[in-house]
């Protein structure tokens, strides 16, 4: 009986303290099962997302709208899909965009790159570049950076990404401080959504719209419920949700499934280990 | 000890700089804090090339050093540095473009934003195994942290809608209601910690940033 019961305790034992190699490969596994065989199920739209939505939706054609970067390659997988099916939701809308990156000097080329190849090119879709859109690439100077964008945009931006004088592009023209803006969207992966709240919607009255990452939910949260957001989109979770607002299944609703599956993963080992844990304390006693 | 070196200078310096900032933010009068925004800017600039700088220093300190489990690092992270920018200088020389030419675009392309990507899909494989090692109810304060913990992952997934429509409803909760406040109490303390700060640096009694 003593026996009986030791190899038990044994058995609990090694499953509490079970070799993280086999961990990791049996989570590849079940990470690359949703990939394989993806499935779809129904996501309920949460209040934020559609709140994003219904402000984006509520502007007149060829309002202009700050599409803010700060969000590097490391961001693409949690904030990629906003990126992608806000920009769609631009093209539908017909409002123009000028792009800024303020804080990934490296990268910024590349997430633009990205954003256009999924979301399609703006001349693809009728908008021609300096008079519906431009982009400006990368500013150093990080919060005073977007403190002074929101001032003077020239005393950070003198010329566009390409070269071209600030003063040469037509939709810039009459365009110089926060309140020529009639929207921020700013996707973030560390400060910027405090330095938009901060600098352009709490001081200038500009609506903005913050993409975060998981880490970025409280305080994005904290915020909406201020009226210091216009509404936020959360991870992959609140692409999915925007994406089925638009009716445009995208990457985060493909990448649901996969995530949904990590997560039950998760849930799963949680409750196992805590059984376990239990059963061998138990067992100890 | 030389002017620009005594601290009175530096405080002073700093007040007034400071009061112009804050003045143009609150008020019409033009007292030149957006000119020393713009100086900030450019001085991010320098900022970056200085952290290059000092990292490069950093890490030669401990190639030369043979600092145990450290020099092969830093070395490796030295030859990288090379690689990088004599293949974007060879970019530039033959074509004429700064950041976007072809070897650079490609590095950038084929090695830093796999890697990039790949380092950060890794933290799920660690966030899975740290789950399992350590959310454990081993006392009542870890229960319910377990419990919150387990709930508000239940709020993030659309499985949880689809086996009951009230199961995310717990977790939603707990990260809109307590979250929030708890996050606006974080935000209120950190803002009036930066305004002490402010205060402190303002009037000589903060003196980290000082030159000893």
């Amino acid at each position: 009986m003593a026996e009986k019961e030791k190899e038990a305790q044994d058995i609990w034992t090694r499953i509490l303290n079970i070799d993280v190699r086999v961990f990791y490969w049996a989570c590849l596994i079940i990470l690359a099962l949703p990939l394989i065989f993806p499935f779809t199920l129904p996501i309920v739209v949460t209040e934020p997302t559609r709140a994003a939505f219904n402000t984006i939706q509520s502007l007149p054609e060829g309002s202009l709208v700050l599409y803010y970067m700060e969000c590097g390659v490391g961001g693409w997988p949690e904030l990629m899909g906003s990126m992608v099916a806000s920009l769609k939701h631009i093209y539908a809308k017909r409002l123009k965009f000028v792009i800024v990156n303020i804080g990934y000097s490296v990268d910024h080329k590349l997430t633009f790159d990205r954003i256009f190849s999924l979301a399609g090119h703006p001349s693809a879709r009728g908008y021609k570049y300096g008079e519906d859109w431009a982009y400006f690439g990368f500013a150093s100077g990080m919060e005073t950076a977007m403190a002074s964008l929101a001032k003077n945009f020239r005393s950070v931006y003198r010329e566009d990404d390409f070269g071209t004088s600030i003063d040469q592009l037509p939709i810039m023209r009459n365009v110089n401080e926060a309140k020529d803006f009639k929207l921020v969207l700013c996707f973030n992966t560390a400060g910027g959504q405090s330095w938009v709240r901060a600098h352009w919607t709490v001081a200038n009255k500009v609506p903005s719209i913050i993409a975060v990452i998981g880490a970025g939910l409280a305080q994005s949260q904290s915020d909406f419920k201020a009226g210091m957001n216009s509404g936020f989109w959360f991870s992959t979770r609140g692409a999915a949700e925007y994406e089925g607002l638009l009716k445009a299944p995208g990457i985060s609703s493909a990448r649901m499934s996969a995530l949904d599956t990590m997560q039950l993963v998760t849930i799963l080992c949680v409750i196992a280990a805590n059984f376990a844990f239990q059963m061998s304390k138990r067992r100890k006693k | 000890m030389s002017l620009f070196q005594r601290r009175e200078i530096v405080v002073v310096l700093t007040t007034a700089v400071a009061v112009a900032v804050i003045a143009d933010y609150w008020t019409t009068l033009p007292v030149y804090g957006g000119t020393f925004m713009e100086w900030a800017v450019i001085l991010g600039a320098f900022a970056m090339g200085l952290a290059g700088f000092s990292t490069i220093r950093y890490h030669i300190g401990h190639a030369l050093k043979k600092t145990k489990g450290l020099w092969v690092f830093s070395v490796w992270w030295m030859i990288v540095l090379a690689i990088t920018v004599l293949t974007g200088l060879a970019g530039l020389a033959l074509t004429f473009k700064a950041e976007d030419n072809p070897i650079y675009i490609w590095i950038l392309n084929n090695v830093y934003a796999p890697l990039n990507i790949a380092e950060y899909g890794l933290t799920g494989f660690f966030t899975i195994s740290a789950s399992y090692r350590l959310l454990r109810a081993r006392t009542k304060s870890s229960l319910v942290f377990m419990l919150v913990a387990l709930l508000v992952m239940l709020g993030s997934i659309a499985i949880s809608e689809a086996i009951w429509s009230q199961l995310p409803v717990p977790g939603q909760w707990i990260s809109s209601v307590p979250g929030a406040a708890g996050e606006r109490g974080a935000t209120i303390a950190m803002g009036i910690g930066s305004v002490i700060f402010a205060l402190r640096a303002m009037t000589g009694r903060e003196r980290g940033y000082l030159p000893e």
